[in-house]
């Protein structure tokens, strides 16, 4: 058939196709389909139209509706055609309706009944027609009709039919499973129909109800094996071969199948080993059919019980994939390489170099495979580099749906892997500051807690150091006007607690940023109220030291702003701040302690103090207590119902804590990763004179032998095997101890320059590689040679870049100390960091989370110094009484790290509110889950 | 098979074609209907249609609403797995013109032309060596390019990509023997006849039938029955028609 030759349509649709062809915008195409709309809306409903014009009508509506445009006035139509008694009209009919409709559509109704006839049809072509538009329109409520009919389809002497029938029971199935689980007998018997069509169409159905449950089709193991073996054996028709590959489609499937059934069954898996290895062997790596049913036997044998010898030629399949030319190829090793590094991560070692030249591929399918995974193999060892590299990317996508993705697997990657806290503080700035509103608020509490946590040690200098650097890097950021609410909330929670701790700042300075910052964001609440909090705290440490604070003018203005807003919760915060200021600076230190954040707050929730008040009132003749619960004689609610009207008033007055985030960095590091905590903050002050080292690998790089932190010995380990690790890492740290001074450089060197090369194409392209691939694989345990001249060019290359760092180490003499005591970063040797070690203390949790409402450590002076709340505090008591032995056992750590594990403890949580709601001094935020965020 | 085709048209880049089109792809709209794709079953009254229909999040009624929403979000894995493998078959031309459309998941019309719009976007934009997969909001789109035609097809995060592409070209070499020696003109005129081959192929979304021939047999024997119905036309009916007009 030539181009227009056997063309049957009138001139008028002709020129239609053509007009279209020739438009040059889509507003040009649409302009023309308008028209033709129009043209047919007029004609379709000529009541006696001939039946060849009507199909015509029905093909322009079809073409209408495949370049986007609505074509419904016409479907009642289509509908209508599909009654027709000749085949030629029923087909158009039957094309167009499942074009048209989706399952759900009114009309649908209109065609059971054609269908049903037409089931019946003698002619077998009609009955093909009508299973089509089976597959496509009959839904759940429809199913019943028709469901009888297709059954006895099964049975047609026309194959086509009967793989037709099993393709729409395959569609009811997906729509109803209820209604055709009677009848899932009927694949297993069609497995085994005569015709190949038939029998690979089963296995369609099959591979789905296999998917949902595996266990009751274990005994067709065996059964799909043999037919897959006798496939793979061309004992199927000459018909079947594609590019010369026998029945490559049903191959496919038949593995997809296999693969689910192997899973974790050693039995099944057992019989399946030689017929893979067959196929392994003999697909033709030349086409592209082949390698789909190499990929597939990868698949299955990553999926089903590891064999030896199969995950063998698995990794020599991905081998010739990565090394392929063809970026398909490539990207189905990469994918490959994924699955497989699941059960045996040695063999990714191999591919290294071939991996590193994915990620820098110019071709972004490939680039994002490849961060999915490194995402998958990240470890302690090579996180830093990973998550840089995936924040660099993040920086440079602008599709928001992967931007977020690699956003979330970066926070979930150095939550579970940061080998320093403070590099985790900076690794959560870059991804606040590039996709923050992109990520879930928690982390940004997460981050909160940690900076005022420190590490959970009494190492105060190192702690401060870390705010302040945590300060520092705040401030630098803080004027950028694109900053997301989440991190600017941080920024000014930090910045309050800890702008002027160290007195490098001065309040003024802090406060001015504070009220810029309001200033800027003035269209935020939230960040509002965390910034004018935060002044709070400024103006009161400062008054609380004894120096002379005066409000500065935008700081004045900026309160008679908020005493007028709007918002009751910023007019609170405004009306409390300047009530505090008027206050002693006694009072003042009480109310606002410095760094306080993390201290418990004892409670006297029976509210002892007031017991002599009382006892006075009551033998003046007042009326003694009666608790809510007996006044309003509910006294079967629980203390949650009878706190709820005040847990989420009418949104008028929010009193909520500051949200404190989940512990999950230090529940999720593994127990040796509390060693490092205490000796990475040393590093704080070089890192913020030095941002470039800021990211982070400089932290852990020269950090001593522990295994989570020295890079070389983590690098040396990646890939390997348990047993081969330990020796390799011993070697490492021998050869650590005698070279440690240039070794430590080196390596952060090494970091810097790569850092650098990233950025900036570098020459030596294979050197560049090799130190990437060994950061992120460990380099090749039969090459140490080439690693260590590796890190050696690197030194000489990058000596100049260290000069600042060597500055900093300042005494050489140190070097031996860091020889002695093993963990020490070399960056940080002026520091005195050997005695950390020994601390044991285990934080409470409990205890900061409490201390981070940022009360006062006396509840009761916070209490009397604002009357008016007291009353609410009265309200609280009764359920208070309840939770005394609660609050009372409190302090005990081990009680409540075990509540913590727990979940949520609704009690503590609202006592924890009546205490916040008393105060009135806390941030608000919109989250309902308040409390539940708070204990984790 | 990449024979060579004239170009119907000037060519005009893609980015003139749809850069008049209107608005950007609603996000939020997108999430939804991607859950909703996988909650096609309309059984339990769980369903996040049913959630989101009849259980309208009204302000107050957040955690009831939130903890029935999680109900068919815990099913999600499997339903997932229930969808069939290919979420729908496009062919476009280099100039983003529509060519073919088949859709096997239930999309809406505004919901068509934003995927039309955005895939044909990034797709026509891809250099030539790069791979013929692209991962788009949580699906993978492989498309194929013969000529000036672009053949797409969108399937799962875990499908075979390789095999999907095999699809397609089996696909066109079953256009191929049908047509003699096809081109884009025969997509263009003959656009229903490519449907009823590619419904013999393909069917709800999973292939169906894996033999060229048997696929030619059928074609072949819906044409003769196509070809007899012309004869006659030919005759009285045809007049009469005529006639009628």
């Amino acid at each position: 058939m030539g181009s227009q030759g056997g063309f049957n349509q009138s001139k008028e649709f002709l020129d239609l196709v053509k007009s279209i062809g020739e438009t040059r915008s889509k507003s040009e195409e649409d302009r023309i389909i308008l028209n033709e709309i129009e043209t047919l809306k007029r004609r379709i409903n000529d009541p006696d139209i001939p039946k060849r014009k009507m199909k015509e009508y029905i093909i322009r509506l079809v073409y209408i509706e495949m370049l986007g445009h609505d074509a419904s006035f016409g479907y009642i139509h289509a509908v209508k055609m599909t009654h027709d008694d000749s085949l030629l009209v029923k087909r158009t009919g039957y094309l167009a309706v499942t074009l048209f409709l989706n399952e759900d559509h009114d009309l649908i109704i209109l065609i059971v009944n054609t269908i049903q006839k037409d089931l019946k049809s003698d002619n077998f072509l009609v009955v093909c027609a009508a299973l089509n538009a089976c597959c496509k329109l009959i839904n759940e409520e429809t199913v019943p009709a028709v469901i009888q009919q297709v059954v006895e389809l099964l049975g047609h002497q026309k194959e086509a039919v009967r793989k037709k029938a099993v393709m729409a029971l395959h569609s009811f199935h997906q729509r109803s499973p209820a209604s055709v689980n009677h009848l899932v007998l009927n694949f297993r018997k069609k497995l085994s129909d005569n015709d190949p069509g038939v029998m690979g169409a089963t296995l369609c159905p099959l591979y789905d109800l296999i998917a949902v449950d595996v266990t009751p089709y274990k005994d067709l193991v065996a059964s799909f094996v043999n037919i897959l073996k006798q496939v793979a054996e061309r004992r199927l028709p000459k018909t079947y071969d594609y590019h010369s590959t026998p029945a490559p489609f049903i191959q496919i499937k038949l593995l997809k199948i296999l693969a689910l059934l192997g899973s974790g069954d050693k039995k099944s898996s057992e019989q399946m080993y030689t017929v893979i290895g067959d196929i392994l062997r003999k697909s033709d790596t030349a086409s592209n059919i082949g390698n789909a049913i190499i990929f597939e036997c990868i698949c299955c044998i990553s999926s089903i019980q590891p064999s030896p010898k199969l995950l063998e030629s698995a990794a020599d399949a991905i081998a010739k994939f990565l090394k392929s030319d063809s970026h398909n190829l490539k990207y189905m090793g990469i994918d490959a390489l994924g699955r497989l590094i699941r059960i045996s991560p040695e063999i990714a070692e191999q591919h290294q170099l071939a991996v590193i030249d994915c990620l820098e591929d110019p071709d972004d399918t490939l680039k994002r495979k490849t961060f999915e995974l490194l995402y998958k193999m990240t470890k302690s060892s090579n996180v830093e580099v990973i998550v840089d590299r995936m924040i660099d990317y993040m920086i440079s996508i602008n599709d928001s749906h992967y931007k977020t993705e690699t956003a979330s697997r970066c926070v979930e990657l150095a939550e579970q892997f940061a080998p320093s806290n403070h590099w985790f503080i900076q690794t959560m700035n870059k991804v606040f500051q590039h996709a923050g509103d992109l990520v879930n608020p928690k982390v940004a509490h997460n981050l909160m807690r940690l900076i005022a946590e420190g590490f959970g040690e009494d190492d105060d200098a190192a702690d401060s150091q870390l705010r302040s650097s945590a300060v520092e890097s705040y401030l630098k950021i803080v004027d950028d006007p694109k900053l997301p609410s989440v991190f600017l909330q941080v920024i000014c929670w930090v910045l309050g607690e800890y702008g002027t701790a160290d007195g490098k700042y001065s309040a003024s300075y802090i406060s001015g940023k504070l009220c810029d910052v309001a200033e800027a964001h003035s269209g935020d609440d939230a960040v509002k109220a965390y910034a004018v909090t935060a002044l709070m705290k400024v103006y009161c440490f400062e008054k609380a030291a004894g120096r002379k604070t005066s409000l500065l003018p935008e700081c004045q203005s900026l309160l008679e702003e908020l005493s007028a807003s709007h918002s009751t919760d910023l007019q609170q915060r405004a009306y409390e701040f300047q009530a505090i200021l008027n206050l002693d600076a006694n009072a003042i230190e009480n109310i606002m302690p410095l760094d306080a954040s993390c201290e418990d707050i004892e409670i006297d929730k029976t509210l002892s103090f007031l017991d002599n008040y009382v006892q006075t009132a009551l033998e003046q003749g007042a009326e003694p207590y009666i608790s809510e619960n007996e006044r309003s004689g509910t006294l079967n609610i629980s203390n949650i119902t009878n706190r709820s009207p005040y847990e989420h008033p009418t949104h008028s007055l929010r009193f909520e804590a500051y949200e404190v985030p989940k512990p999950v960095v230090p529940t999720k590091l593994p127990p040796a990763d509390t060693y490092p905590t205490e000796l990475v903050p040393v590093s704080v002050p070089e890192s913020s004179y030095q941002p470039t080292l800021s990211s982070g690998p400089d932290v852990g790089s020269g950090s001593g032998s522990n295994e989570l932190r020295l890079r070389l010995d983590g690098v040396q380990k990646k890939w390997g095997k348990p047993a081969y690790s330990s020796s390799s890492s011993s070697s490492v740290s021998n050869f650590d101890s005698r070279t440690t001074a240039v070794n430590g450089a080196t390596q952060s060197d090494h970091v810097t320059a790569k850092s650098r090369e990233l950025r900036q194409p570098a020459v030596d392209v294979s050197e560049e590689k090799q130190k990437l691939a060994a950061s992120l694989f460990g380099g090749k345990t039969g090459k140490p040679e080439r690693k260590q001249s590796g890190s050696a060019v690197a030194h000489s290359k990058a000596s100049r870049t260290t000069n600042h760092g060597e500055d900093k180490v300042q005494q050489p003499t140190t070097v031996t100390t860091a020889v002695q005591s093993p963990p020490p970063d070399l960056l940080d040797l002026g520091e005195p960091t050997g005695a950390v070690n020994s601390y044991s203390s285990v934080a409470d949790p409990f205890k900061q989370l409490e201390g981070l409402l940022d009360l006062s450590q006396d509840g009761n002076a916070g209490t009397t110094s604002s009357s008016g709340p007291d009353l609410m505090a009265l309200y609280s008591e009764p359920s208070g009484q309840n939770q005394k032995d609660n609050m009372n056992s409190a302090p005990n750590p081990s009680n409540h790290a075990a509540s913590l594990s727990k979940g949520p403890n609704l009690k503590d949580a609202l006592d924890k509110d009546a205490l916040v709601r008393q105060m009135g001094v806390n941030p608000t935020s919109q989250n309902p889950n308040l409390f539940s965020d708070l204990l984790g | 098979m990449d024979e060579e085709v004239p170009p119907l048209v000037p060519q005009v880049t893609i980015a003139n074609y749809w850069s008049d089109s209107d608005d950007e792809i609603d996000e939020e709209e997108w999430a939804a209907y991607q859950r909703s794709l996988m909650f096609t079953d309309n059984n339990s009254s769980f369903t996040l249609k049913y959630i989101i229909e009849k259980e309208k999040y009204s302000g107050t009624n957040f955690l009831e609403w939130h903890r029935n929403l999680g109900l068919p979000f815990k099913m999600a894995k499997r339903h997932y797995v229930l969808d069939g493998p290919i979420h729908f078959v496009l062919s476009i031309n280099q100039q983003g013109k529509v060519r073919l459309t088949r859709w096997y998941s239930p999309y809406s019309h505004n919901q068509r032309s934003k995927v039309i719009r955005e895939l044909s976007g990034m797709i026509l934009a891809r250099g030539p060596k790069l791979c013929n997969i692209h991962e788009w909001r949580g699906f993978k789109v492989v498309y194929r390019r013969y000529a000036s035609l672009y053949f797409i097809t969108c399937i799962n995060q875990d499908d075979n990509e390789l095999e999907i592409l095999e699809i397609i070209q089996y696909f066109v070499e079953t256009l191929n023997r049908y047509f003699g020696s096809v081109c884009e003109l025969e997509l263009i005129f003959h656009f229903h006849k490519t449907y009823y081959i590619l419904d013999e192929i393909i069917i709800a979304g999973e292939l169906q039938e894996s033999s060229k021939t048997t696929v030619h047999r059928l074609i072949d024997a819906q044409d003769s029955i196509v070809e007899a119905a012309k004869e006659k036309e030919n005759t009285v009916s045809y007049i009469i028609a005529q006639v009628a007009n």
